[in-house]
């Protein structure tokens, strides 16, 4: 405040305060237009959801186990093909092969223990849908959706990962059109498979090409079941 | 910019609080920004934060879930000695058919031996009657062994699969590993099938016991394929399609 203002029991706002009026409306507008921005970008699936890798209680390789040494994903996974839930191995599985390699790991020390005791390892569940949703796990390989669709190439994981955001939206983009990832039924879970182009085709025509036949001969349903609400909530 | 204020609109320049702080307000958006940038391309090894829980997390128990109701953690329970659930009436023995049930889900049969007073095992000779062995069935059991068997056997039977050359890699021999056997020889060429329905179902020696990951019928079809792969390893030349 300068001194050449005579004294007055009224408050005068200083000149300065003509700058407030301009910097508030702009500052209101960009506000209004970044904050959501902001906001959409922090909370969606794609930033929350992947990247998920818990420690689990023994560290086991899939890119070992099944990158290195080609175990098939139904080897542990017995369920798949069969219920809605691929199954998380019994520790017995475990033992077909660790009761003599590395039986004297201590790397393997949770997966002895629960071979002595009874008491299952504790694994933690790394692609966790809510609980309102219905996944069916059968009715996907069965239809000629591969495990690499929604859990990645988890045969080059050391430690597995979220890779996809599993939101409703990301959900519907294929219900509405499947045919971006169906493949022969014993393509399933061979996660490095890639279409042969036919001549003068791109990679990309030929996936749709081979999607779309197998979206005819397994008789996939129409978009409208397949984006109904009761498809996957019950 | 600040000067043509000053000069040409006669205001005061502005104080130099209010320039710093407007910077610095407008610097404010970088942050989440760089929060969301970092989330984006790096792991966490703690799950999402669910700010609303929106039903997300519904007191009930889907599978394989821990239970703090029972004694033993877990929420699926085993079922009750001597019970069976519904939808598996597949697999009730048929009363009026108690060989053939047997057969189809043991392999074996006990009886009694009038000459030593004990219970011999003695292995079905060929194939139950609920099974059919076709082109689909025999297709069903190469699927079925190259999932469950080949990682030890290998592919082609011989005891040769991948687990067991890391067993050799990393000289797991001296920790209790065996060569797992070549499943095309002339002794397990000999066995009835039975025999080999149980050692696939209760394991053998070294071999763990598949009874839990491989379904009845599926065992059979690996039953049938075994013994195609055995007659590929000593097929007479009539049999290669006039290939000399």
């Amino acid at each position: 405040m300068s001194n050449d203002q005579t004294p007055s029991d009224k408050f005068v706002f200083p000149r300065w305060a003509n700058y407030l009026l301009p910097v508030i409306v702009v500052m209101a507008a960009g506000g209004g237009a970044v904050t959501p921005a902001i906001v959409g970008l922090a909370f969606s699936a794609n930033t929350l959801n992947v990247g998920y890798a818990p420690v689990q209680p023994v560290p086991y390789s899939h890119a070992l186990h099944v990158g290195e040494l080609g175990l098939d994903c139904r080897y542990c996974h017995t369920t798949v093909e069969d219920a809605s839930f691929a199954a998380i191995p019994p520790t017995q599985t475990c033992m077909n092969c660790h009761s003599g390699i590395r039986s004297d790991s201590s790397r393997l020390e949770a997966v002895f223990k629960s071979n002595e005791t009874g008491e299952p390892v504790q694994w933690v569940k790394v692609h966790d849908l809510p609980d309102y949703v219905y996944f069916n796990h059968s009715a996907h390989v069965n239809k000629g959706v591969s495990c690499v669709s929604c859990h990645g190439r988890v045969d080059k994981m050391a430690v597995v990962q979220q890779v996809k955001p599993l939101s409703m939206g990301w959900c519907l983009d294929c219900h509405r059109a499947p045919e971006k990832h169906l493949r022969p039924l014993d393509k399933v879970t061979d996660l490095a498979w890639e279409p042969t182009p036919e001549a003068g085709e791109t990679l990309e025509n030929a996936r749709l090409r081979i999607g779309r036949e197998q979206k005819k001969k397994l008789l996939i349903n129409d978009e409208a079941y397949m984006t109904s609400c009761s498809t996957c909530h019950r | 910019m600040l000067k043509w204020i000053v000069e040409e609109l006669k205001l005061p320049a502005p104080p130099f609080w209010l320039i710093g702080g407007l910077l610095i307000l407008m610097c404010l958006p970088l942050v989440p920004l760089a929060l969301t940038a970092r989330a984006r391309v790096s792991s966490s090894q703690k799950p999402r934060p669910h700010i609303f829980l929106d039903m997300d997390k519904q007191t009930k128990f889907k599978a394989q879930a821990d239970s703090p109701v029972f004694a033993d953690g877990r929420a699926m329970r085993p079922p009750v000695a001597g019970t069976l659930a519904w939808g598996e009436k597949a697999d009730l023995p048929n009363p009026d058919l108690l060989a053939e049930e047997d057969h189809y889900f043991r392999g074996y049969r006990l009886e009694k031996n009038a000459a030593t007073g004990g219970v011999d095992t003695v292995y079905y000779q060929g194939f139950p009657g609920r099974v059919s062995v076709d082109q689909a069935f025999l297709s069903r059991g190469q699927r079925q062994f190259n999932i469950y068997c080949s990682p030890c056997h290998g592919l082609g039977g011989l005891g040769d699969g991948p687990i067991h050359q890391r067993a050799l890699k990393i000289n797991a021999g001296s920790t209790g590993w065996v060569q797992p056997s070549d499943v095309t020889d002339a002794e397990r060429a000999s066995r009835p099938e039975g025999h080999m329905f149980n050692t696939i179902t209760n394991g053998i020696r070294n071999m763990a016991s598949y009874g839990a990951q491989i379904s009845v019928e599926d065992r059979w079809a690996i039953v049938a394929y075994l013994r195609a792969l055995q007659m590929s390893q000593d097929a007479p030349a009539s049999l290669a399609g006039g290939i000399e």
